[in-house]
């Protein structure tokens, strides 16, 4: 029965689900004929080179279904690529990119940090990947996974429980490091394993 | 014939033109005034202040520009901390080393420290802390804010107006929402309002600045555009194409689906689908004609700048029936524009009339609650009032009975011709003092509950955001209820639907959370937290389930205590919870604070001031765990959120933009990201205006569509509703969206050009995130040293 119902619910989601729903609505904008406007460009590549305003880092970013989002917060700036939507439509996949020095507020060493986000938690089932060293375009990455079950939305409801899954890579950089972390939905977190590879192994330093 | 038109070209393109570049001009400092340090660094490096406002560059002979200040305020205090180092260093090399520092060497650097601590990053004063007393740095260094950069000097972006100099980059402000308003906003430069020829002038403004994932949409129901905002009548609406008139009628307000008559909200019959809370907003300065306690005069309120006076509603033809969208909010009127405690000399042209009559406001229930974009997942539907639809029923609040000192009458209307927005207008209260705030909380019209956390809020909230706080409180006079059933989707507080007999919105607050439990796997349970009004499952198009904990007289089987409080566990093992009075102050805080921010017109970004508003209700939770000694007044997902923003700040924040930029979470549009990239986006959209606004629809359209199709499968797949009921909804939603987009496709909707958001209301929205930025900052700096308080 859940499964019939499961298939019909799919297919009438179809429509939003086969992509994420703001890269299907953006794309059938781009393509509808509007008298007396120009269809614009699509983008040639894939990939794109790009520096962000902040000039945190140069490296490669996917063109279709992400965006770049930039944000100056209280440990300095953060760059941020937006995903797709998961199943749930709870959750949407998110890549991020930030800088560590001294200068920044409560800067942790680089092993305090790892340790601190290596710490596992029996609340939220936190569990956490052995490190992996990883060579990426800045240097050796020690790179590791973390698995852990919110209930999200936090605010709304009907509200469930949801694994989450983070990808993340711990660049030094002298006593500074990088810290690249790709946030999403469990189910679906192998789809974006190659675009967070790809980014990582294109990221270099601008002016650090 | 052809002369005045000439002239009026040449005027409205250097009016336009000067209105792109505006920070191209020489810095004024009367116009935007410099803090001392800035002042300083800038006199003793050879620059003059001249008495014009200029700032003289005299090795280049010209003046500095606007957008060439933040650069160089940077660069004059990256040189002044340069040569303050080397200083040190010099001193610190020709000594034994640190430790062995002659009392004259220590006395050196003590003043050279001293005398360029503000200058100094974070970093540094760290390092040199030792050199000073506990005392000195307590009451007197770390009073001293760090100097905060908003631009790279590698970057050289353009100078945000609103954070200039003197707001950011050096001492902060005590908030950006801070009294007083007329200080506070005076640096915000509006671009003088470009002629434009009656017809456009009277033309609707294409954008809704509350939006969250369509912020300029025409306001369909889909939207739930904020009531608080100014907003306009769509152009021409779409033509209903053969796809069209097959669709499904249009929903009810905020896109409801049609529900079991019991279950739906109390919708107004023939109003707008989202109706305008101008009156909330308003105060009780609001023209009424309804019963008013007394006949009070008008509360202090500063005044909105005449230039964001917007049009009167132009004679604009209503929408078809669309298979989507719903009649369009009534527009702000001038009448609506609020008196004011100082209010600027009106314009020559405008003669003061002899009293302004309270009129009805046309179209305008008597109240209504923010966004559901803004301030939670489900707006309350608008009920008719007794008095009728725009009749504003104010409710008025003790201290606004009480003559006001310095309340002239209501600045005369503008005329409409004259009046083009360049924002939308801003209800800028005065400040209410401390004394008020407690005065009106022991008067006002709140139970024993809502006044004990009503005083919570007063001695532990953040102070950056308390004279909000208390203007909010006083001036708007906000109910609260403690009734879950009222909250909307929210689990723990939420906007209810207004209260005929008050005119201010109620925020009701949830007693506990509304659990089920299930199985999951073999041998573990899951929670699901549902909610408890009855419009949160209209919304969804479903009923709600049949839970025990949902029925109003249904006993509980067992209680139990735990890390939800008091939980009242019942048959069929739904569960209701318990939230402590600390969660439920925390949670009222953030409402009041975005109701503020959108009285404000500090919510252009909707990110921004939810960012903002979380901010104050997690520092404030902060320093009652402090204070408490441990977190556990918090209910196991909002500890869980609180522990992870203090130890790691990085990961919540990720995890905080995943889950508002998602379908569900709705607050943060992957496209336009923060306020200053949303200008930026916005700019640019502006230049294919009909297919950003084809976009934002088609977005809309797919957004409700995957939100509500993906939780009515959570759902059926836990068992709490029928696969049927959750089939027909799905059915209805995706054959809204179908027809949505194929309507949308088939004619695209009309753009005049005028599509946008307010640039100012997004600098502001800028601020309030430097503002987080800097609380946040100085919490962490705070805890980092082992002390707690914000």
């Amino acid at each position: 029965m859940n499964s019939a119902l499961a298939a019909v619910l799919l297919l009438l989601s179809a429509g939003a689900s086969a992509g994420d729903w703001l890269a299907d609505a953006d794309k059938a904008a781009r393509e509808a004929v509007i008298p007396g406007a120009a269809k614009p460009e699509t983008p040639k590549a894939a990939w794109i080179p790009f520096v962000p305003s902040s000039r945190l880092f140069s490296g490669e970013i996917p063109v279709n279904g992400w965006w770049p989002m930039e944000e100056e917060t209280a440990t300095g700036s953060v760059f941020r690529l937006l995903g797709g939507d998961s199943h749930s439509g709870s959750v949407r996949t998110v890549l991020s990119v930030r800088f560590y020095d001294k200068d920044t507020p409560g800067f942790l060493p680089i092993k305090q940090a790892v340790d601190l986000m290596r710490r596992e938690n029996k609340e939220t089932g936190r569990t956490i990947s052995p490190v992996r060293p990883v060579r990426v375009g800045l240097g050796l990455a020690r790179t590791f996974e973390i698995v852990e079950t919110r209930r999200v939305p936090s605010d709304d409801g009907p509200s469930f429980e949801e694994e989450l899954h983070h990808y993340v890579a711990v660049i030094p950089v002298g006593e500074a490091y990088y810290l690249v972390r790709l946030v999403s939905s469990r189910a679906t977190y192998l789809d974006y394993r190659d675009d967070f590879v790809r980014f990582l192994k294109s990221l270099r330093s601008l002016s650090r | 014939m052809h002369a005045p038109l000439l002239a009026l070209l040449v005027a409205f393109l250097g009016t336009a033109a000067s209105a792109q570049s505006p920070t191209t001009a020489a810095y004024n400092v009367k116009a935007t005034p410099l803090d001392d340090l800035s002042r300083e660094l800038l006199t003793e490096t050879g620059y003059v202040i001249r008495e014009d406002g200029k700032i003289w560059d005299n090795i280049a002979d010209n003046a500095v520009r606007h957008d060439e200040m933040s650069y160089l305020l940077a660069r004059l205090a990256g040189a002044r901390r340069l040569k303050a180092l080397l200083e040190l260093n010099l001193i610190l090399n020709r000594s034994e080393g640190e430790k062995k520092l002659t009392e004259a060497e220590r006395e050196t650097v003590r003043k050279i420290l001293r005398k360029h601590w503000a200058v100094f990053g974070v970093g540094t004063r760290k390092d040199f802390r030792s050199y000073f007393t506990v005392q000195e740095l307590t009451e007197e260094l770390d009073k001293i804010p760090p100097r905060f950069d908003r631009g790279s000097a590698l970057l050289m972006r353009d100078p945000d107006p609103n954070t200039a100099p003197s707001r950011t980059l050096a001492a902060a402000p005590i908030s950006v929402t801070a009294p007083p308003p007329a200080e506070t906003y005076a640096p915000v430069p509006v671009p003088a309002p470009a002629p434009e020829p009656p017809a456009a002038a009277a033309a609707p403004r294409q954008f809704i600045p509350r939006s969250v994932l369509t912020p300029f949409l025409e306001p369909p129901s889909l939207r739930r555009p904020s009531p608080f905002a100014p907003r306009a009548k769509p152009a021409a609406p779409p033509p209903v194409s053969a796809v069209a008139a097959n669709a499904p009628p249009a929903p009810a307000a905020y896109a409801v689906p049609a529900a079991p008559a019991a279950l739906a909200a109390p919708a107004p019959p023939a109003a707008p689908a989202v109706a305008p809370a101008i009156a909330a907003v308003l105060g009780a300065m609001a023209p009424v004609d309804g019963p008013r306690p007394a006949p009070a005069p008008a509360p202090a309120m500063a005044a909105v700048p005449a230039p964001a006076i917007p049009p009167a509603p132009a004679p604009v033809p209503q929408p078809a029936p669309s298979p989507v969208f719903t009649a369009p909010p009534p527009e702000l009127t001038p009448r609506n524009i609020p008196v004011t405690s100082a209010p600027p000399a009106p314009p020559p042209s405008r003669p003061a009339p002899p009293a302004p009559a309270p009129a009805p406001v046309p179209a305008a229930p008597a109240s209504a609650p923010p966004t559901n974009a803004l301030f939670g997942s489900l707006p309350p539907a608008q009920p008719a009032t007794p008095g009728g639809l725009g009749t504003l029923q104010a409710w008025v609040p003790p201290s606004a009975q009480a003559p006001a000192p310095a309340a002239p009458s209501l600045p005369p209307a503008p005329p409409p011709a004259a009046a083009a927005p360049a924002e939308p207008p801003r209800v800028v209260s005065q400040d209410a003092t401390q004394a008020e705030y407690d005065a009106f909380v022991a008067n006002g019209p709140y139970s024993r509950e809502g006044q004990a956390l009503l005083k919570m809020l007063a001695e532990k909230s953040p102070e950056f955001c308390r004279a909000i706080l208390r203007r909010t409180v006083v001036r708007g006079a906000p109910l609260i209820v403690v009734d879950g059933a009222r909250a909307g989707s929210d689990r723990r507080a939420g906007f209810a639907v207004p209260d005929p007999a008050h005119r201010g919105v109620t925020i009701a607050l949830s007693a506990g959370p509304l659990l089920v439990e299930r199985k999951k796997g073999m041998f573990s349970k899951t929670l699901i937290a549902l909610p408890e009004d009855p419009r949160a499952w209209a919304e969804l198009g479903v009923a709600p389930p049949a839970l025990d904990a949902l029925k109003k007289n249904s006993p509980p089987t067992a209680q139990e205590n735990g890390p939800w409080g008091v939980v009242r566990v019942y048959g069929d093992r739904s569960r209701h919870g318990t939230y402590s009075p600390q969660e439920q102050a925390g949670e009222l805080l953030e409402r009041l604070l975005l109701l503020g921010l959108e009285r404000e017109g500090f919510a252009s970004s909707t990110y921004a001031a939810r960012v903002w508003a979380r901010a104050a209700r997690l520092l404030f939770s902060a320093r009652v765990a402090e204070d408490y000694g441990n977190d556990s007044f918090l209910d196991p997902d909002r500890r869980m959120e609180l522990r992870d923003w203090i130890e790691r700040g990085d990961e919540s924040a990720d995890l905080l933009v995943a889950s508002w930029s998602s379908s569900r979470g709705n607050v943060l549009d992957p496209r336009r990201g923060g306020p200053e990239s949303q200008s930026l986006y916005e700019r640019q959209a502006r230049e294919s205006c009909t297919r950003s606004l084809l976009a934002d629809h088609l977005a809309e359209a797919a957004r409700n569509l995957a939100a509500r199709v993906r939780t009515v499968e959570a759902l059926a797949e836990t068992g709490l509703i029928t696969a049927d009921a959750a089939r027909a909804s799905a059915e209805k939603a995706a054959n809204e969206e179908a027809a949505a987009r194929a309507a949308l496709l088939a004619s695209p909707p009309a753009c005049d050009g005028r599509f946008g958001a307010d640039e100012a209301g997004l600098r502001r929205s800028s601020a309030l995130l430097a503002e987080v930025s800097r609380a946040e900052r100085a919490f962490r700096e705070r805890k980092s040293r082992g002390s707690n308080h914000e």
